[in-house]
């Protein structure tokens, strides 16, 4: 069930009342309770993947314990082998399998050669990439005695299927979140009306912004030959924003779900638009996906004293595979190249002392516009397609279209554009762009606030569109 | 008993003010006092919003048509003429006879619904999913009105969209860039109405029901869209007429009152032939999609100004029907149950017809 939805808005009330009067005094019945909301959350998209979710899970809890309970360095690396096995076997299968099916098919073709394999028929499950990643972080830090293994099965279940962050992140660590799990919670009210407040922004950028630029876009991505340079350039931009807006939206539901139930999550966007370089940026955006592969892959790499040549190539490694993480086409693989290709220029290119030196906020624009640019090779499916969209900004439309952007739906969703990047804008220094308000000394100021916020989302959530990042 | 009222208003404005501390109750309270304001704030707004706009017709049959999974390769749209002037059933019959493919059409007529309207209707429609059957689309050739809001025979908006129609039409007709300064700022005046009236969450429109113009419900079009009259007449019946165009005599909607805002939203101009120019790029564009549009001329339907832009329609897209020569069975008094509207056998009449007509013209064009 998607957040925006009617069903969500009678599952999270059930679960919240049921969480905090009947379950409240046992922590184990409030973790059960927990498992068993997150696996009809998880199960109402479609049940047959919670049976892989489980089957996956149970493997990592018994691996985990194993691990621990053996002092076998042989042992402990083989179990580990296993858990990665499975989980990235699983992860590789039902995403890539295809791709490289198909590519290898291509290849060989290349050589004359016919082969008689073909592709399967396979539906990714929801939230399989993000899972997959938080149960590997726990049965890798039990491997590196980060921390113990957990011996509670609610209390693992509850971690990996948790539901306000199982399908779209933020990608919680074990050492963050389940530690959590095993500490009795209590209502707090100011973090409960954080959580609320960091609802209703998640659903204005997501229902209002996200679902705004994303009917703009997508009738400039169907048929650019029809748009002129700017208006291509222009959905490039909104392409962005609409990204943005969802993802970090989604987010901040998840948070703020999270913190109604007593949990806190990581972050997982700091203003990415306002970096003043690409390396700043990539910190900001998707940060719980980019320390995961800082944490788990870059130190494969990176042993400690390096060549800044060498360090940028190990930090380009993480941009290429965070690009194939997002999904199995070419596409993909290009924005991570590319990417991959803009960081290790930023670090070549400058000191850290420079970068401190150079930062100004005039800065914001090229890199945004850099980062937007490299996220439009991702709108479509085949690359050929992206680079007709590039080529297009450099040719005349075929068709004398109304100006887009004058339309009445485009002015007003560059109207809510500019309410969100004020906001945030306001509150760069603090944690979420709604922080600002509580600077507000008139409570009836936010109340207002609150109330029209309401009505635009009510009014904006005749189009839904499905979270963006489901695909991945 | 009044210090326990003043004690609990202090209670719970201090709740608003958010003056308690961490506990379950308060939070609580204080949600359901902001949705309250939220809920009473839409209901004022509501209220004093000058204007409801929204076509419950199109809504609830679009809705019809989602729910029930129909996918009818044939729609019909227009406006109350097509609404209670044909018959999709038996429209239907007449067509597949003889095939053995059994095609469904569909009536997505509407009350008072304008040409521009029923662009607008099959441009949003269309890009819903269940479309995909759809091959053939007929709209209804709402000829030029008099912008006289006299004209109009409901205080009722019947727009799909109401204000944004209109501010749509107003950058078809001249592009924003061609408006000048009063009128870019009449538009933008009119804009911000719309705003405003949509963030107000009125979903519906209060209906002034007209004496002849009950509106169906839900149940009515559950086989095809179709509504017909049974000669409920609280008119005079039509006059035969040996010219057809006396028609349009408006003195039978005398007393009506129409709000302010129909004002602004009925003064379209006539149709002209920029429209036709808009009109052959949308056929041309559809027909890419391989789907066919064909204008339709009822009866009474025309004039010397839409007489004079029929030459300029692409070949093959339209039927007409308003020739009282070629079909004076249409013309007779005893189909009509007010003055353009048939009653239940005009429907018959005027749908076989329209069935005949259409196979001619499928055949020719081979579509």
């Amino acid at each position: 069930m998607l957040f925006q939805s009617f069903e969500f808005a009678i599952f999270f009330p059930i679960v919240f009342g049921l969480y905090w009067t009947i379950f409240k005094n046992n922590i184990v019945h409030q973790n059960a309770f927990l498992v068993i909301s997150s696996f009809i959350f998880y199960g109402w998209w479609d049940w047959r993947f919670l049976g892989l979710m489980i089957v996956t899970a149970g493997i990592d809890f018994w691996v985990a314990n194993q691990i621990t309970a053996t002092e076998s360095k042989q042992k402990r690396k083989s179990l580990l082998i296993l858990s990665l096995i499975t989980n990235l076997g699983t992860l590789g299968f039902f995403k890539y399998f295809n791709f490289f099916i198909e590519n290898f098919i291509g290849i060989v073709r290349l050589f004359g050669i016919a082969p008689r394999i073909e592709t399967l028929n396979i539906i990714l499950p929801v939230g399989i990439s993000f899972y997959t990643l938080q149960a590997l972080s726990y049965t890798i830090d039990v491997y590196n005695r980060k921390i113990p293994s957990c011996k509670n099965v609610f209390t693992y279940f509850g971690y990996i299927s948790f539901f306000p962050q199982l399908v779209a992140g933020p990608i919680e660590r074990a050492g963050h979140l389940l530690p959590q799990f095993s500490k009795q919670r209590y209502f707090n009210r100011a973090i409960a009306t954080e959580g609320m407040r960091r609802i209703l922004l998640g659903l204005f950028m997501k229902v209002v912004v996200a679902d705004g630029c994303g009917r703009i876009a997508d009738q400039i991505y169907a048929h650019p030959e029809n748009f002129t340079g700017y208006e291509l350039i222009a959905g490039i931009i909104l392409f962005a924003i609409q990204v943005y807006a969802d993802f970090a939206g989604y987010s901040e539901i998840a948070i703020g779900t999270a913190s109604l139930l007593g949990f806190k999550l990581m972050r997982n966007f700091a203003f990415p638009f306002f970096s003043t370089d690409i390396a700043m940026l990539w910190r900001r955006w998707h940060i719980s996906l980019t320390s995961w592969f800082r944490d788990y892959f870059f130190v494969l790499f990176d042993k400690g004293k390096t060549t800044r040549v060498r360090f940028a190539f190990n930090v380009s490694l993480i941009y290429l595979l965070s690009g194939c993480w997002h999904g199995a086409t070419w596409n993909y693989v290009a924005w991570g190249l590319l990417n991959a290709m803009f960081v290790a220029i930023h670090i070549l290119n400058s000191s850290p002392q420079q970068q401190i030196k150079r930062a100004s906020n005039w800065r914001m624009i090229p890199t945004f516009l850099m980062f937007a640019c490299s996220l439009s090779i991702t709108r479509y499916t085949e690359l050929g397609d992206s680079i007709r969209y590039y080529a297009s900004i450099f040719s005349m439309p075929r068709t004398y279209q109304d100006p887009i952007l004058l339309q009445p739906d485009a002015l007003l969703s560059l109207f809510m554009i500019c309410i969100l990047f004020a906001l945030e804008w306001n509150s760069r220094f603090k944690h979420y762009g709604l922080a600002i308000i509580t600077e507000w000394k008139s409570p009836w100021l936010r109340i207002c606030f609150y109330v029209i916020i309401s009505m635009i989302i009510l009014h904006s959530s005749g189009h839904q569109k499905p979270f963006f990042y489901f695909k991945f | 008993m009044q210090q326990k009222i003043t004690y609990r208003a202090k209670y719970i404005f201090a709740t608003l003010k958010g003056d308690h501390s961490n506990k379950m109750k308060g939070f609580l309270l204080r949600c359901t006092m902001i949705v309250l304001i939220f809920l009473i704030a839409r209901a004022v707004l509501e209220c004093i919003t000058p204007y409801h706009h929204g076509n419950l017709e199109i809504q609830t049959k679009t809705n019809i048509l989602t729910k029930n999974k129909l996918k009818p390769d044939l729609l019909i749209t227009g406006s109350s003429k097509i609404l209670r002037g044909v018959k999709s059933e038996l429209f239907d019959s007449i067509r597949n006879a003889g095939k053995r493919d059994y095609f469904q059409s569909f009536n997505m007529g509407s009350a008072g619904a304008l040409i521009g309207e029923n662009k607008y209707l099959i441009r949003n429609y269309l890009n819903e999913s269940f479309t995909d059957s759809c091959k053939t689309i007929f709209v209804e050739w709402v000829n030029s009105y008099d912008p006289n809001p006299a004209q109009q025979y409901t205080e009722r908006a019947t727009y799909w969209m109401g204000l944004s129609e209109y501010l749509e039409y107003m950058e078809m007709e001249a592009r924003m860039s061609f408006l000048s300064i009063p009128e870019r700022m009449k538009f933008m005046w009119l804009y911000t109405q719309m705003f405003l009236i949509n963030i107000s969450g009125v979903s519906r429109f209060k209906e002034q029901l007209v004496k002849w113009n009950d509106r169906p419900t839900e149940s009515w079009f559950d086989k095809g869209g179709y509504m017909a009259y049974q000669g409920h007449a609280p008119y005079l019946p039509a006059e035969k007429v040996e010219n057809p165009l006396a028609y349009f005599d408006t003195s039978f909607i005398n007393g009506q009152k129409v709000r302010a805002i129909e004002l602004h939203e009925k003064k379209f101009e006539f149709v002209n032939k920029a429209d036709i120019r808009q009109w052959n790029e949308m056929i041309n564009t559809f027909h890419e999609k391989g789907i066919h549009i064909i204008l339709l001329i009822m009866p009474l339907g025309l004039d010397d100004r839409v007489a004079s832009l029929i030459p300029h329609i692409q070949e093959g897209h339209l039927i007409d029907l308003s020739d009282p020569r070629l079909f004076p069975d249409l013309y007779d008094k005893e189909i009509y149950f007010d003055k353009i509207h048939f009653n239940d056998e005009g429907a018959r009449r005027f749908t076989r017809q329209l069935a005949q007509e259409w196979l001619k013209s499928s055949k020719r064009c081979k579509y």
